[in-house]
């Protein structure tokens, strides 16, 4: 049902333009895709904000290629996260021309409470690609298969970021006094 | 000894696993709006006028083109002359209705048009 829904919303941008359409996916997906971004940012959350805008304007500019095959959040998680490579790569691209850039300061705003201090201090134990298949099962709930679509690596790949990942952040868990 | 250490393994994971889980359960960050889908809207390259600019500008060159070939201005001068000599004994009366219906719908039409694309 939820699916069907999405689809008609996206028919509606896509044939008629419908801007009020638009505007309920992105009032639906703006939560896990700025989360996402937090995530993948390590609490960086005017850079997510940035980042999910520009994967917004992507989805309507693009929404004429999304046919269905794939849920729309699937898609939209896709889109999210080939917008973090090209940041990520570009932000490498600058960082070697200017080697003196300071490693970028993450900013709390208004996440500074400890707990969101937590994740994202365990979750920069992870590799990039360990951190984005984790966080995409454990906040996100989606399945391996998606996350493979997603990310565009095996499921295999996903699996082993996964286990490892989950073996990173339970020693760090543990030397933390979470077993408690 | 191997099937007690496989055992062991196992229930490490499983512990693992929920503390893992639980971890990330507490740690879920609610992200209010706060104003992002309304900046997003903003934000959103204009398509659609875009098109309608090219298709008006396409539209304005084949008219400027027909009027030009029709001999245009010709014809305008020799219609107001028309309707300056026949004006004052005519009445709206003596438009036939299909005239009038036609040019009804037509207002109509572009009124409901412009409402719904102002709606948008």
């Amino acid at each position: 049902m939820n699916k069907i829904n999405d689809i008609s919303l996206v028919a509606q941008v896509s044939v008629f333009h419908n801007k009020r359409a638009f505007d309920t996916l992105v009032k639906k997906y703006q939560e896990p895709v700025r989360r996402f971004f937090m995530n993948q940012t390590l609490g960086d959350s005017q850079l997510s904000d940035d980042l999910a805008q520009d994967t917004f304007i992507k989805v309507y500019i693009n929404i004429a290629s999304f046919h269905g095959m794939a849920g729309f959040s699937t898609w939209l998680y896709r889109i999210a996260y080939n917008v973090f490579y090209d940041y990520t790569r570009s932000k490498r691209l600058t960082d070697d021309v200017d080697s003196s850039v300071a490693v970028s300061v993450k900013s709390s705003g208004n996440d500074s409470s400890g707990m969101r201090m937590d994740i994202y201090h365990a979750l920069q134990h992870l590799k990039p690609d360990e951190r984005t298949c984790i966080t995409l099962q454990l906040m996100e709930g989606e399945t391996i298969n998606h996350i493979a679509a997603i990310t565009g690596i095996s499921q295999n790949t996903v699996k082993s970021h996964l286990m490892r990942g989950k073996e990173k952040l339970a020693s760090y868990l543990k030397q933390n006094g979470y077993e408690r | 000894m191997v099937m007690k250490d496989e055992f062991i393994n196992n229930s490490m994971t499983d512990k693992d696993d929920i503390l893992i889980n639980k971890f990330f359960a507490e740690q879920k960050q609610i992200i209010n709006d706060d104003g992002f889908s309304r900046r997003v809207m903003r934000k959103l390259p204009s398509k659609i006028s875009c098109y309608s600019r090219i298709w008006s500008t396409v539209c304005l060159l084949a008219a400027l083109l027909l009027f030009v070939t029709c001999h245009g201005f010709k014809l305008i001068i020799n219609c107001l002359d028309v309707i300056l000599r026949t004006t004052p004994t005519h009445s709206i009366f003596d438009c036939s209705p299909l005239a009038i219906a036609i040019a009804i719908v037509t207002l109509g039409g572009v009124g409901i048009y412009s409402l719904v694309m102002a709606e948008r």
